[in-house]
């Protein structure tokens, strides 16, 4: 039977050492008189303590080439640089000169409206660079599950 | 190749032992040194920055994502990120920090990329079912799947997958990553406290996951 003074989030905390003096002593006294944290305990200590430890291999060979690739395109982005901001200036130049005189007193066109399925579409698409709705969405299904 | 000797200042090599050896050896000094030299743009030093940096970068991706090619990309942009803004470091903390926070941050979001990518244009009706991606995947080992060869590894990495990406950033920092709770928060910019509270949430629904409602977690 649990006691009221039960804390599982500590436990997690007591298993890994990082409880403060304080709160592990009053943690372990707690233990001594709660079955179900010994229990909730001892699960916790099983689980863990068979979690393989990811070992990644990395050959010499490998982080070779992959320090020579991260080093040619951080070259290749820095000595992009500069003719890619020449070229858009005089692209954009071009295209102005053409407006002004092909269609010298041309009002801007009005666009309709976008369609229920292009807003929805959008709408989705905001939602991917929206990641702290993400968070929150996740945080909202966490409480349904344990309310 | 990390087999043979690298230049990295003027007067002096590392060797590859030394390279793989990079907090002991890699003191403040040298690295003001690699800092300057590549601030001039020495592209060697930024390759050699890399080389010694690397390991431990993609080792953390790699733990993070589960998946070896995405750990390169992510890996790299941090690299990338770094190299682009390095007039604008200012060694507040080392680059192997730096990295290690921006590795983790950017692996954050992809995970997040990618949990709202497949919940959008896959309409999962919710976590438990099937993911489609994952049924029309190529049944073929991936590089991350070879290097994860054993069943348990393979029902861990099914496991964490599963986590929302900040439960499974805390919980491979401070188990695999062995960080103490107080250095992940201050990487993530969270409270401890809050850190705690992923922590215990990740291990709940880990022990849920792997032992197949065997041993009900309270």
């Amino acid at each position: 039977m649990k006691n009221t003074g039960c804390r599982e989030q500590d436990l997690v905390t007591y298993y890994y050492g990082e409880l403060d003096p304080s709160a592990r002593a009053h943690l372990e006294a707690h233990l001594e008189g709660c079955s179900a944290c010994r229990e909730n305990l001892a699960g916790i200590r099983r689980l863990l303590d068979g979690l393989p430890r990811e070992e990644v291999e990395l050959a010499p060979a490998d982080l070779g080439r992959f320090a020579a690739r991260v080093a040619g395109r951080a070259t290749a982005r820095r000595s992009r640089r500069v003719p890619v901001w020449g070229g858009a200036l005089a692209a954009t130049a071009v295209v102005v000169g053409i407006i002004l005189v092909r269609w010298p007193d041309s009002a801007p066109e009005i666009r309709p409206a976008p369609a229920a399925s292009e807003i929805k579409i959008l709408s989705e698409l905001e939602l991917l660079q929206d990641l702290d709705l993400l968070e929150n969405l996740e945080l909202l299904q966490e409480l349904e599950g344990t309310g | 190749m990390l087999t043979g000797r690298v230049a990295l200042a003027w007067h002096w090599t590392l060797t590859a032992a030394d390279c793989r050896d990079y907090a002991r050896r890699m003191d403040g000094q040298t690295e003001k040194i690699l800092l300057e030299q590549i601030r001039e743009g020495n592209a060697e030093s930024f390759e050699s920055l890399v080389r010694l940096l690397s390991p431990r970068a993609l080792r953390l991706a790699v733990r993070l994502t589960g998946n070896r090619a995405e750990a390169e990309e992510i890996a790299q942009e941090a690299f990338l990120r770094f190299y682009t803004g390095i007039h604008s470091f200012r060694g507040e903390s080392s680059v192997g920090t730096w990295l290690y926070q921006t590795v983790t941050r950017l692996a954050i979001d992809h995970l997040r990329r990618e949990r709202l990518r497949r919940r959008i244009f896959f309409f999962r009706r919710d976590e438990e079912s099937a993911d489609p991606a994952e049924i029309i995947a190529d049944p073929a080992p991936s590089p991350a799947d070879q290097v994860l060869d054993t069943e348990a590894r393979q029902r861990l990495s099914r496991a964490l997958g599963k986590l929302p990406p900040r439960q499974r950033a805390v919980f491979v920092l401070r188990h695999q990553e062995e960080l103490p709770l107080k250095e992940i928060a201050d990487l993530l910019g969270l409270e401890e406290g809050t850190v705690k509270a992923h922590l215990h949430r990740a291990v709940v629904r880990l022990r849920k996951e792997l032992t197949d409602g065997k041993e009900a977690a309270p």
